[in-house]
């Protein structure tokens, strides 16, 4: 995910919302990481996933 | 006594290999990484297959999601006086979306989790990996099966009984600890992380190279 948000030029966007502030918490991709279970490669921390979108 | 290689030919030797793997299978090399998901196979089952995604369109997908969630607001998201800006104001604007957006020419393509690839393939690369350890033990003429080390502080230190086998145990759950917490190892960190200049391949791998050099020390005093 990290190269898809570099190659789009979106990285410090999402990184902004999601990493760099206190809503962490609320990056979906953090919630599943928290668990131990691998996180979907096309899941965007707002819970969105962009297989479904593409 | 082992002949080993010159440091810098050991040295492009593994950047050469951490570059074909990149070439061949379009992901960073990660001996931990693919620990981790073979691991996780065993515990959640294998992961579904991904069905095969076209880069342009994950790209478009991608940029219009960002528009969808951020829409007009991603610039004053970005300003300096933002609530919630990043630490460097000169994060770009609202990303446009091109009509066509046009994958870079001769880029690798768009790395894939080492959770989604085939299990077989992290079977093969751990098989590979021993094979070429004993390929390598073969040709240098020292393939013998050992039980003690052959580093002679470690066992003048801890002698070449039990004590011995309970501090390689020891050491070697402290190693999975330490590269689960780290995110990765020597070869993901150390080659590829500090390659990439990434900040925190160059914090671990400067820890695990100091403590090793700590511990060296240690076990030349000890012996």
């Amino acid at each position: 995910m990290y190269a898809m948000f570099v190659r789009t030029g979106t990285l410090k966007l999402w990184q902004a919302t999601y990493c760099h502030s206190s809503n962490h918490e609320a990056c979906a991709r953090y919630k599943i990481a928290v668990t131990g279970k691998p996180v979907p490669s096309t899941l965007l921390p707002n819970g969105k996933d962009l297989a479904k979108q593409s | 006594m082992i002949e080993f290689w010159p440091f810098w030919v050991g040295g492009a030797a593994l950047a050469a290999v951490a570059l074909f793997h990149w070439i061949l299978v379009g992901r960073l090399m990660a001996v931990s990484g693919r620990v981790s998901a073979l691991i996780d196979a065993v515990r959640w089952g294998v992961p579904e297959p991904t069905p095969e995604i076209d880069e342009a369109a994950l790209i478009a997908a991608m940029q219009a999601a960002t528009m969808a969630e951020f829409g007009d607001a991603a610039a004053a998201l970005l300003a300096p006086d933002g609530e919630d800006a990043p630490a460097e104001p000169e994060a770009p604007a609202a990303p446009e979306a091109p009509a066509e957006p046009e994958p870079e020419v001769e880029v690798a393509p768009l790395a894939v989790s080492a959770s989604r690839q085939p299990l077989w393939m992290h079977v093969l690369f751990f098989a590979s990996l021993a094979t070429g350890g004993l390929v390598s033990a073969a040709l240098g003429g020292f393939l013998r099966p050992e039980l003690a080390l052959r580093g002679e502080r470690f066992t003048a230190a801890f002698g070449d009984g039990g004590l011995q086998l309970a501090v390689l145990a020891l050491g070697g759950a402290m190693i999975g600890f330490g590269t689960r917490m780290a995110g990765g190892c020597t070869s993901g960190h150390g080659l590829c992380g500090v390659s990439r200049a990434q900040p925190g391949s160059l914090a671990a791998t400067a820890s695990f190279f100091g403590a090793g050099i700590g511990l060296s020390l240690l076990l030349r005093a000890l012996s």
